[in-house]
């Protein structure tokens, strides 16, 4: 089923008129004439709705825990950093469709009682960025941002902030130091954002598929999108495919459909017609499966079932010739690179694991390294300050887990038998 | 208690106030939790993750600095499993780590050596190519980092930013690349940068003065007092074979430094040790100062003041202790025989020591630097606070920023503490009681046009806060009262303005500012000539009462002070002066008619440390110790009177101003005994009433106030 990608085929979507003609903006009349607040949040809780940015946490929650005190300020941040290798979602939605966001940011605003939003905006996306201003532009001219929007006494201001290109400006609480103008580091919890998050007030994250979810919820009800997907993850994920298919891009599915249904029917296959070796299902920062594995469901649980996560849903696909080793080396570094700093293990940790992975691909690695990387990856893993520590032990664990022999391989052969490969290649790689 | 939590830790039960962190009330169970970036007095960051536990219901290892209890709780800190997290933590700590701690000033105080040992690895897998960084880089004059060695814990960087307020160094770069440094083109000028040197767990930040001194086990470590302000931080004298001293470190007194030094007084430990101090008397002889036997010098010096009969006079000092200055006045009064005495020779205001002492002696003056802290507004009247007194402007930014205190700051001049006013009142030097007095009526809704420079609305805005005040900490610095015009009309108008306070209910702490770290004590035991010891007003009943104590009689009329003896010294009326550890000939605002006046003198006697400028006009120069290689006490601007131990030995032939005092009276055929330091001490409390009741035991390691109940 297609509800974020709906009107795709509606040429001109992303210009509001015709978002209008085709019943935009509807969903935010009817919260702010027809609901309450708590109506909204209420619905939104019995849609099931999870965060689509890889935690997934249930949103009609997140929203309920902002005290409801209309002396405090409270805030909407999106979250479109978009920083998880493999991930392109968001900006399609963006680019396509931008007031689809505005209107579930504008809802989200209403049910928690927030007069200023803001968009943090990966530092690359200078399409996106422009369309979201110009789209936030033309909302404001036609009052559905602004002052008294729709008539009502509700007021908002959206405003897009563009990062400058740190991963870790994608985790919530850095995200919130870079927006304030700060070094870009999570903050320690508690205090959360929900009680003080941006400028100390109460704050809501929320990931752009998640909000671009809200209008129709509303405007359809919680119980229709709650009876779409698996009965714990509900509604439609949209799936970024990149990597050894033969088409690449982004596809809207229910949550549950098989891998298999993803990678061979939507994305076409293997390229090349060859066999597929691994795959990540949810951006780097989840642990890679195989050819085993497809036919786990698309969803949260049957993915922490299969021994990975659902994340992003950013799917690299990696074929038999892929080097495992090079691949891995690849995500390490980018975490190495991305580390903010702030707590030792993933600081020190990461550094290492590059060292000794780049040893063992370019052929002087030893037997032992083999354990130690699993040692220090699981001492990096839940003792960090943040989950990017954990991310970095993840493709590190997993890739020895399942292809602990090319790992030995490459140390007994002093060197990788992918020869001539370029292998599998991050930004950078 | 619902304020009360119990948790357990490794089986041992516990009852902690709300909010306690997991690692605080570990400590009180005596249960150790190694730390780097951890400390009691910053907000916790997390960052090191040295301190991880294990929390029951947790799923993931809690660091333990930054949890807070909860009822209930069940922390393990024994388990194989923490062990080999802390063991990790140290490992990853390690393999950036450069193994020079025989060439590194803090082996052997290392907090990283030191968790190596409890709790590190026996070893290192990491076989690669350790982080190298160009090293080391001068931060400032004083600071010196070596960024290899540092572990990023931060706590130099959150010290600038959450204590001193002067964010100079930051982290730059990220991750494996972060390294601690400085903005380009500035350099790390904080006030207080020296303390992140003793935070540093590690040898990453140093002092430019101590680096490559001593080991830390060769050094022996002595309680005393920073000689360089009237805050009286305490502090630790680190000396080598008790010759010489290599730096001064912090030792927290909760009431007084919190724990912190500044850079004026960390930095300056060099002056102790100088190859210019003096080490033999000197004496002119045809136009010229020779070395001379103490015999010689003593002899000389005696003669010169005593030829120049009632015309001599003596001026004491502010960093010199107590028992120093009061030998000194008491050896002036009764063998050279005038009350000519002042501690300093800076004019004063008609009144204006009467006002001073008024102040002092009725309890008016009884507040404590601790009262910064516990007040909701404070007032700064007359000090540059961050330059005078530096310890004391960390007390009143964290009463700010951190407990929302109002400052109303009171001062000619835009100073650092300005920006941290909710009230800023930059009144015209001169015109202090016009606008006390401005204060005062605009506190009772009588708001002048104008007063002392400035406007009508600028002193009713400062009334408004005032008026919402519950507990006012009023900081009063003595030159307002003492030097400024008019001081009487000053400190009747602020007793006023106290007293309208205290009938509204407000709790007034009013404490007085001077600068010297001994200005207090010297004029308590009795730099001052219209006093005798104890701010006993110079009559005959005064008289008799020290003439009983002493067992001699002082003179009976009141001496001139020392602006009076610089005017009198011009037309003959003072012919010979003696002073203690003092530079007037250098005074900043009058060195030029101080030099002349001084030249006009038949005699002159400097005691001091050096060839001062006054020094070298002198007929006798008497080279005395500094306050590292003697005891005693000085008492601060919150009337403490704190102890100073001996260090080191005194430099070849100079000796304290005690035992030249001393020296000298028995040269003059003068019966001064006294067996130590503590006799001393001991008539001091005798004499001085504020003083009674107090023994150089019983003041204890971190002082003890003197107070007037009011």
């Amino acid at each position: 089923m297609r509800i974020l990608f709906k009107h795709l085929d509606v040429p001109d979507i992303d210009d509001m008129d015709v978002y209008i003609r085709e019943g935009g903006y509807k969903a935010l009349e009817k919260a702010l004439k027809e609901m309450s607040p708590d109506g909204v949040i209420q619905a939104v809780t019995k849609s099931g709705l999870r965060g689509r940015g890889g935690a997934g946490f249930p949103t009609g929650k997140k929203w309920a825990f902002i005290p409801k005190d209309p002396s405090l300020k409270k805030y909407l941040c999106c979250n479109a950093d978009e920083s998880e290798p493999g991930t392109f979602k968001d900006r399609e939605l963006i680019v396509r469709n931008p007031h689809q966001l505005i209107e579930g940011m504008a809802i989200c605003c209403y049910a928690i009682g927030s007069e200023r939003a803001f968009i943090y905006i990966r530092g690359e996306y200078i399409e996106p960025a422009r369309k979201m201003e110009q789209a936030i532009a033309k909302a404001s001219n036609r009052g559905f941002l602004g002052e008294r929007i729709l008539g009502t006494d509700f007021n908002l201001q959206i405003q897009v902030y563009r990062g400058a290109g740190a991963y870790i400006c994608g985790e919530e609480s850095a995200l919130l130091n870079s927006l304030e103008g700060i070094r870009g580091e999570p903050r320690l919890r508690p205090p959360f954002p929900a009680i003080k998050g941006l400028y100390e007030s109460p704050t809501v994250i929320n990931n752009v598929e998640t909000l671009a979810n809200v209008p129709h919820i509303v405007l359809n009800g919680g119980e229709w999108f709650a009876s779409i997907g698996t009965e714990k993850s509900t509604g439609t994920k949209v799936v970024s495919m990149s990597g050894h298919v033969n088409n690449p891009g982004n596809y809207e599915v229910d949550m549950g459909t098989p891998v298999r249904e993803i990678i061979f029917e939507h994305a076409g296959g293997i390229l090349g017609g060859k066999r597929l070796k691994a795959y990540v299902p949810g951006g780097s920062s989840v642990p890679m499966l195989t050819e085993k594995h497809l036919d786990v469901g698309l969803d949260f649980e049957s993915m922490l079932a299969a021994g990975s996560m659902l994340g992003s849903a950013g799917f690299m696909v990696m074929n038999e010739d892929t080097c495992i080793v090079r691949a891995t080396l690849n995500m390490a570094r980018f975490y190495a690179h991305e580390s903010c700093g702030k707590c030792t293990p993933c600081r020190e940790g990461t550094s290492w694991m590059v060292e000794m992975l780049e040893s063992i691909e370019e052929g002087t690695g030893k037997m032992g390294y083999i354990d130690r990387l699993v040692d220090i990856a699981n001492n990096i893993n839940g003792r960090s300050f943040c989950a990017l520590g954990d991310a970095s032990a993840m493709p590190v664990l997993s890739s020895i887990e399942h292809f602990r022999d090319e790992y030995e391989t490459h140390v007994s052969e002093r060197g990788c038998p992918f020869a001539g490969d370029r292998g599998f290649a991050l930004r950078g790689g | 208690m619902a304020d009360e939590v119990n948790l357990t830790i490794d089986g041992r039960q516990i009852t902690v106030p709300k909010g306690t962190l997991v690692i605080e009330a570990a400590k009180k169970l005596g249960i150790e939790i190694p730390i780097f970036c951890y400390h009691p007095k910053m907000e916790p960051v997390g960052a090191c993750r040295q301190c991880l536990v294990e929390i029951e219901g947790f799923p993931k290892p809690q660091v333990s600095c930054s949890t807070r209890v909860a009822d209930g709780m069940v922390v393990r800190t024994n388990t194989p499993e923490v062990k080999q997290m802390w063991e990790i933590v140290l490992e990853f700590l390690l393999i950036n780590h450069p193994l020079d701690c025989p060439v590194c000033d803090r082996g052997g105080e290392c907090p990283l050596q030191d968790n190596t040992f409890r709790y590190g690895p026996p070893d290192s897998r990491f076989e690669h190519e350790k982080r190298h960084f160009e090293k080391p880089v001068a931060l400032s004059s004083l600071v010196v980092l070596d960024r290899e060695r540092c572990i990023l814990c931060f706590r130099c960087v959150r010290f600038q930013r959450e204590i001193a307020d002067q964010p100079d160094i930051q982290v730059f770069n990220r991750g494996y690349g972060d390294y601690i440094g400085i903005f380009p083109g500035r350099p790390f000028d904080s006030n207080f940068s020296g303390n992140t040197i003793e935070l540093c767990p590690v040898g990453a930040l140093l002092s430019s003065v101590f680096r490559f001194r001593a080991r830390p086990w060769e050094m022996t470590s002595t309680e005393s007092i920073c000689p360089n302000c009237g805050v009286g931080c305490n502090i630790r004298v680190n000396a080598r074979n008790f010759r010489r001293v290599v730096r001064y470190l912090s030792r927290d007194n909760p009431e007084v430094d919190g724990g912190w030094l500044c850079d004026r007084g960390r930095f300056d430990s060099t002056f102790i040790n100088d190859p210019e101090r003096l080490t033999k008397p000197l004496v002119r002889r045809n136009g010229e100062l020779r070395e001379a036997t103490w015999e010689e010098a003593l002899e000389a010096a005696v003669d010169g003041m005593k030829a120049a009969g009632l015309r001599a006079a003596g001026i004491g000092s502010a960093n010199r202790t107590n028992e120093q200055n009061y030998l000194f006045q008491k050896f002036m009064r009764l063998v050279i025989g005038t009350n000519n005495i002042d501690y300093t020779m800076e004019p004063m205001a008609p009144g204006g020591t009467d006002a001073l002492v008024a102040g002092l002696t009725s309890g008016f003056f009884s507040g404590s630097i601790r009262d910064v802290a516990s007040s909701d507004v404070i007032v700064s009247f007359g000090s540059d606070i961050s330059q005078e007194l530096p310890v004391l402007d960390l007390w009143i930014k964290k009463a700010v920023r951190k407990n929302g205190s109002k400052l109303i700051f009171a001062y000619p001049l835009r100073a650092e503490l300005a920006k941290y006013a909710s009230s800023f009142l930059p009144y015209s030097y001169g015109k202090e009681a016009g606008f006390a007095a401005g204060l005062a009526a605009a506190f009772v809704g009588k708001a002048p046009e104008q007063a002392g420079g400035l406007s009508g609305d600028e002193i009713e805005s400062a009334a408004k806060i005032l008026s919402e005040a519950k507990i006012v900490a009023l900081l009063v610095s003595r030159s307002v009262i003492e030097s400024a015009p008019d001081g009487m009309e000053t400190y009747r108008a602020l007793e006023s303005l106290v007293g309208t306070l205290e009938a509204r209910g407000a709790r007034v702490q009013v404490m007085l500012l001077v600068d010297g770290a001994n200005t207090q004590g010297g004029m308590d035991v009795g730099l001052l000539p219209g006093y005798y010891p104890g701010y006993r007003k110079i009559d005959e009943s005064s008289c008799s009462e020290i003439a009983e104590l002493w067992g001699a009689e002082p003179p009976p009329e009141p001496g001139l002070t020392g602006w009076d003896v610089v005017r009198e010294a011009r037309n003959g009326g003072v012919l010979a002066l003696w002073v203690m550890g003092q530079d007037p000939a250098r005074d900043l605002v009058r060195a030029k008619e101080i030099a002349e006046a001084l030249g006009k003198l038949d005699f002159l006697v400097v005691q001091d440390y050096f060839l001062t400028e006054t020094a070298r006009m002198a007929n006798v120069v008497l080279p005395s110790c500094t306050f590292a290689e003697t005891k005693g006490t000085f008492t601060n601007t919150e009337r403490r009177v704190q102890r100073i131990n001996q260090a080191i030995y005194p430099m070849s032939d100079s000796d304290s101003d005690t035992d030249i005092i001393l020296k000298a009276a028995f040269t003059a055929g003068a019966q001064f005994e006294y067996g130590r330091i503590e006799s001393i001490f001991e008539e001091i409390a005798r004499v001085v009433p504020q003083y009674g009741g107090l023994t150089f035991d019983s003041i204890g390691p971190f002082g003890r106030q003197w107070e007037v109940r009011r």
